[in-house]
């Protein structure tokens, strides 16, 4: 009991030491190497920097900006991708026309469509909040249409036989059993629209800030701890985003992780 | 019989001796260079299409960047021994931060009559009285686009804003991250309403309607040097003599450049080679632009008062880019130039 206790403690704490491991041999390296700040700087000076972009504001901003520029296109992505998916899993119409759209436009690389957006819609808000959205919305609806598709044909049976009309077996039992694709989706979706809207931010030359225009703007300067700052910043907020959609997709569908 | 044998071993003897002379003594340096297809590089690719690097016994390896910030790079990590250098706020960085740099050569600069910049507004602010420099006041609030932060670009329409009055870091919005042909677009679609260009751009935009030039570089800071050439410190120390020889073929290069800038109708070969390395392309192209190709010093040195005026700007009351000023000493050797130069005089290896 005082063995598997102590397991479990060990391993909670495990990837927390992993970090503090790997950043003590960084800072050992450098400093007995003598390596120049150009080439790799030392965690405690990125720290510094970390501090003091965080006292003076930039950092606080421009993650902000970058966080409200991927939830809202995300939210876009999330709640067209989920529609047009149950649509396409409940009408075998919608699936064939989307599909066909579906299957030429997934595999287009989205970076490849900033210069045409920029064209389109400027270099404003707009344009980032769209290449986020184009981006989270592909893996959602995919997701989405195969979990409708895979539900259990013998929980669709099980609700017949108990009286349940087409629209409760879609509501009560098809989208729910659906509702791990459609995380597993939402996963996929969060991940590239944070790397196309900070990719955006690097190359749309826009001045409206964000995490992608501060990485670009320290790197043209070759202010390199800012840079190591700014993607510090960037991993420790990309997990807490994607372990807080795990935390929901817990608590919307306990059932899956039981066991 | 004793005569002919002996006048064909003379003659054998003289053959062989003849070969040993036209022999090279070595085998040519090998060295990598870092350019772009920017016609400040305009002396680097004459002396290399002319061969004058291959008589000074040097094998140049170019490696093509699209812009200089990408070479940066590329000479810290040892893949280039020379590279261009843009005279901006990542230069002062990149040294102070250990870099194992320095400046040795002037690659073109905004002299009097030859500025390879351009101050350009949108055709709606010109309407609106923005004409020449002394209206650049009329800015304030405006977005400026211009390519990278503490940029050549920049700092010229950050100083024409100071001659107007004006705060560079309060009055305007600054657009960044824009490559040069995109800006001129985007004048033309009222999405910045001022840019600072190459020249060419400035004159492309100008012609497309989509955004007079009010001020050449030259017209704004006279003199200010645009970019430099950088060698890597450890070349330096262990083949000084290849950097000086890379350096006397430069100035040749920088000889004939000048002169064609001035004259281009008078320099075909020249005009030629400057149009098949840049993104000019064509000779008419080239020759149209000039003389605002940049000036490139005829000794070679950089300009060393501009480049720290640049760096005192970027670290100064407006601008904080450059965090730790890097002294004199340590950004720039001097004396590649002058030995070339001098070499160059006493040797004559072009005449």
């Amino acid at each position: 009991m005082k063995a598997g206790r102590s397991a479990q403690i060990w391993e909670s704490v495990l990837p927390a030491l992993t970090v503090v491991a790997v950043a003590l041999a960084w800072e050992a390296l450098v400093r007995l190497r003598g390596i120049a700040p150009i080439y790799l700087p030392a965690p405690s000076s990125v720290l510094v920097y970390l501090w003091q972009m965080t006292v003076d504001g930039s950092l606080p901003y421009n993650l902000g900006i970058t966080l409200l520029r991927i939830f809202v296109g995300f939210a876009v992505a999330a709640a067209s991708g989920i529609l047009l998916g149950v649509a396409m899993g409940m009408s075998h119409t919608i699936a064939r026309v989307a599909d066909v759209w579906i299957a030429a436009l997934y595999p287009l690389p989205k970076i490849s469509l900033i210069p045409l957006l920029i064209i389109w819609v400027g270099t404003g808000e707009a344009y980032k909040i769209v290449i986020s959205a184009v981006s989270a919305f592909f893996p959602v609806v995919i997701s989405t249409y195969a979990g409708i598709r895979q539900t259990d044909r013998g929980l669709i049976m099980a609700a017949k036989d108990l009286g349940a009309n087409p629209r409760q077996i879609q509501m009560k039992v098809v989208i729910p059993a659906a509702i791990p694709s459609i995380f597993a989706g939402l996963h996929l979706g969060m991940g590239v629209a944070i790397i196309l809207v900070v990719a955006a931010e690097m190359i749309g030359g826009s001045s409206q800030g964000g995490m992608g225009w501060l990485l670009i703007s320290s790197g043209q300067v070759m202010a390199t701890e800012k840079v190591f700052a700014s993607l510090i910043v960037l991993a420790v907020v990309g997990a807490i985003v994607i372990k807080l959609q795990q935390w929901i997709d817990r608590k919307v569908a306990p059932w899956v992780h039981h066991g | 019989m004793i005569g002919l044998m002996g006048r064909l071993l003379a003659a054998g003897m003289s053959f062989c001796a003849a070969l040993i002379v036209n022999q090279p003594s070595r085998a040519a340096d090998l060295v990598r260079v870092g350019e772009g297809p920017f016609i400040t590089g305009g002396a680097f690719f004459i002396a290399r299409e002319k061969g004058y690097f291959k008589k000074l016994g040097l094998e140049i390896e170019t490696k093509r960047f699209e812009d200089g910030a990408f070479a940066v790079p590329a000479i810290i990590a040892g893949e280039l021994e020379f590279t261009l250098m843009t005279a901006n706020a990542s230069l002062f960085n990149s040294i102070a931060k250990g870099a194992p740099l320095i400046v040795i050569l002037d690659r073109g600069h905004n002299r009097p009559g030859f500025g390879y910049t351009a101050l350009s507004v949108t055709q709606a602010l010109h309407d609106d009285g923005v004409k020449s420099l002394a209206d650049a006041g009329k800015l304030k609030g405006k977005r400026i686009g211009v390519g990278a932060l503490g940029s050549i670009n920049q700092y010229n329409a950050a100083q024409a804003l100071l001659k107007a009055g004006l705060d560079p870091a309060k009055d305007v919005q600054w657009i960044v991250n824009v490559p040069q042909p995109d800006l001129m677009r985007m004048l033309g679609q009222n999405q910045v309403d001022a840019t600072d260009l190459a020249y060419q751009f400035g004159v492309f935009a100008q012609n497309n309607k989509w955004g007079p030039i009010i001020a050449n570089g030259d017209q704004i800071v006279p003199g200010a040097e645009i970019a430099t050439y950088a060698v890597r410190k450890d070349f330096l120390a262990k083949n000084r003599d290849a950097a000086v020889r890379f350096a006397m073929a430069y100035l040749q290069g920088i000889k004939e450049f000048n002169a064609a800038a001035k004259d281009p109708g008078a320099h075909a070969d020249i005009v030629d080679i400057l149009a098949q390395n840049t993104a000019l392309n064509k000779p008419e192209l080239v020759k149209a632009i000039a003389p605002h190709w940049s000036y490139i010093a005829d000794d070679g040195l950089p300009l060393v008062d501009s480049i720290l005026e640049m760096q005192d700007f970027w670290s100064g009351k407006y601008f904080s880019f450059v965090e730790k000023k890097v002294p004199r000493e340590q950004l720039f050797d001097l004396n590649v130039a002058k030995e070339a130069k001098a070499r160059l005089e006493k040797e004559k290896p072009f005449n």
